[in-house]
């Protein structure tokens, strides 16, 4: 990188993108007014930017353009995909949002059968073919750490019981230890992922104050 | 004027139970023997096509919201001056991706080096800094869980965490290839087996959750 072959839009995105390195990470210090204002600048361009994108790749071909160039099919299509849309714009008024109920009953009726479709196809069918397949892939030891793991960890998220004093005292010794174990592989597993969150931030890190290193270096040596 | 419109149950929740059933149908019976899209999987992909639409537009009412949000708060005063630059930052940056769109349709090329440059100056360093931030946050976090709640399930996480991070650098791992073994069967079996038991009880959560959606006992679209 060099200061003199550098275009202007190129220099100045170099020093805004410094500056606004410098506000969010004084956060180090304690939350302050230049990292707040850099939070609202994100969200800002964000919403603008995602919005953009929606607008370029998504509304535009499909609920202007068919009106603009497109046959009788595309018409009627768009026409079929306006609709719901403008019913769902009218939630933008409080008085009108009633009417777009409907809009967003299609999309949560949608959601929620993709959800299952998904779950069901994607998650617990696979998730449960490899467990079945893991005394094949593993020494009898380690599968039967998995095949134990997987099953204490599901038995801990018992989600159709209330708690219950009483109830809790009378399970068994073994679902007891069940669920002692599985909160144990909780913690191992959320130890995992947090190391590996750790260790993306830290690459971030060092990536921002390289940045910080090379834009100083420029500046000072621009030959 | 004052609309009365109630789109309430139970035309929102016939929709949102009839479109659901529908896509959900069109999982299990969308091809036939020999592999053609029946009727139930075109209506499924009318319905997948037109969810991807609706979100988009629920995206543009949702900017929407930002913008009457951060008004009332200018208005009311409180934080005004951070929402004053949330919405300058997202007015310009949507007029600059309004422009790029027009310029794009006016010469027929691809021509968003303006909304790119935003991106690249504006967002991209924001973002990459409060990643790299994450790691002060997260060790902050493990050390307050320490100090705070300090049982068996604590100490094996932050251990987890500890053994994770030391074998990851290369150094430690070639001076002491028992620890990067064990690092490594701590991520392939323990880790693994809790994250699975995860995935699978998410998903069952999720399937119940889907399920009372397309039963009509919850209702989360105001019907």
């Amino acid at each position: 990188m060099n200061i003199a072959t550098m275009s202007l839009a190129d220099l100045s995105g170099a020093l805004l993108g410094f500056t606004l390195t410098i506000f969010v990470l004084s956060f180090i210090i304690g939350d302050n007014f230049l990292f707040r204002l850099a939070t609202h600048i994100f969200v800002g361009t964000a919403a603008g930017y995602t919005t953009i994108v929606t607008l370029y790749n998504i509304i535009l071909p499909h609920l202007i353009f068919p009106f603009l160039d497109g046959n009788r099919g595309e018409i009627f299509l768009a026409v079929s995909f306006l609709v719901p849309s403008v019913l769902l714009l009218m939630k933008i008024s409080p008085r009108l949002s009633p009417l777009g109920n409907p809009a967003v009953a299609i999309l949560v009726g949608i959601g929620a059968a993709v959800a299952i479709g998904g779950a069901t196809f994607g998650t617990i069918f696979p998730q449960t073919v490899a467990s079945m397949s893991v005394f094949e892939n593993q020494t009898f030891i380690n599968a039967l750490v998995i095949l134990v793991g997987t099953l204490s960890t599901l038995l801990y998220f018992q989600f159709s019981t209330r708690k219950n004093e009483t109830q809790n005292q009378s399970a068994s010794l073994l679902t007891r230890a069940l669920r002692w174990s599985g909160k144990t592989f909780i913690a191992i597993t959320f130890g995992a992922l947090f190391a590996g969150v750790y260790i993306a931030a830290i690459t971030a890190l060092i990536e921002r104050f390289m940045y910080l290193w090379q834009f100083i270096k420029i500046l000072i040596f621009p030959a | 004027m004052k609309f009365n419109f109630k789109f309430k149950s139970p035309v929102s929740t016939a929709i949102a139970i009839s479109v659901g059933f529908v896509v959900l149908l069109g999982y299990i019976f969308g091809t036939n023997a020999r592999g053609e899209t029946t009727s139930l999987g075109f209506l499924r992909n009318y319905f997948l096509q037109g969810a991807i639409i609706w979100a988009s537009v629920a995206l543009i009412v949702g900017v929407f919201n930002l913008v009457g949000v951060h008004l009332h708060k200018i208005r009311k005063n409180e934080g005004g001056g951070y929402s004053f630059v949330l919405l300058v930052s997202l007015i310009v940056t949507l007029g600059v991706g309004i422009y790029d769109i027009l310029q794009t349709h006016l010469h027929q090329e691809l021509n968003f080096q303006r909304i790119r440059w935003i991106f690249n100056y504006i967002q991209l360093p924001i973002e990459t800094s409060l990643m790299a931030v994450l790691a002060i946050s997260l060790t902050y976090a493990a050390a307050r869980l320490l100090s705070r709640r300090l049982n068996l399930f604590s100490i094996v996480f932050v251990g987890v965490v500890l053994l994770l991070l030391i074998g990851a650098a290369p150094q430690i791992a070639a001076q002491a290839p028992l620890l990067a073994e064990f690092r490594d069967w701590i991520l392939r079996v323990p880790a693994l087996a809790g994250a699975r038991g995860i995935l699978l009880g998410v998903a069952l959560g999720t399937i119940a959750t889907g399920i009372r959606i397309l039963t009509g006992s919850d209702r989360p679209y105001g019907g």
